[in-house]
């Protein structure tokens, strides 16, 4: 896996043909010359953080396809990062009520296997027929 | 830009790892205080998901 401005620089070309758009419009987002964002988008090499910024807000390009020179400015450390764990329940318990408690859909849903979902409920302590009892009554209710 | 569809376990774990090697500029040690994970944990990830650490471009202003 590479990060490279230039693999940035092809992505941005790649999407300002795949969304029709004028390299002037982009440019004036920018603010830059229309030629110069071609001539920064063809070497890869000489674009301003600012821009870079700009432009990685602009098309929504995620934090994967940016060199850790920019990343430090673009993604400036967070007051509170959560951890791995932390991470993984709150994705797991928004998962599983969006689903509806149900298991089958929430393991699909993540990419894991069922066992993984119960693994990570019973670690926690979070026991998922209490939940589904829950599901049940309102159910029954409506 | 539209936004995707839910992500998997696998893919939120990576971009965690990620965003942290970044934030502490692939400072192993700072990363897995952070994310509270252990050193091996940490290894096996970056071996799965094949993350390296990027050769930094020039960028002039």
């Amino acid at each position: 896996m590479s990060y490279t401005f230039k693999l940035l620089s092809i992505k941005i070309k790649a999407l300002i043909e795949e969304n029709g758009l004028m390299v002037k419009s982009v440019a004036d987002y920018v603010n830059a010359k229309p030629s110069a964002l071609s001539r920064c988008l063809k070497n890869g090499s000489c674009l301003s953080m600012d821009k870079v910024e700009l432009l990685c807000n602009y098309f929504g390009i995620k934090s994967i396809d940016i060199p850790s020179v920019i990343k430090a400015h673009v993604f400036p450390p967070k007051d509170s990062v959560k951890k791995i764990n932390e991470i993984v329940i709150s994705q797991t318990l928004e998962s599983l009520t969006e689903n509806d408690w149900n298991i089958k859909k929430t393991a699909e849903a993540l990419g894991v296997g069922r066992w993984k979902i119960y693994k990570i409920l019973e670690k926690n302590n979070i026991k998922p027929t209490q939940n589904l009892r829950r599901r049940n009554e309102q159910k029954r209710i409506n | 830009m539209v936004e995707g569809v839910q992500k998997t376990l696998a893919e939120i774990e990576k971009e965690a790892i990620e965003e942290s090697l970044f934030r502490h500029d692939f400072n192993v040690s700072a990363v897995i205080k952070e994310l509270d994970i252990t050193r091996y944990y940490l290894y096996s990830k970056l071996a799965k998901y094949g993350i390296k650490k990027p050769k930094d471009d020039l960028i002039l202003n």
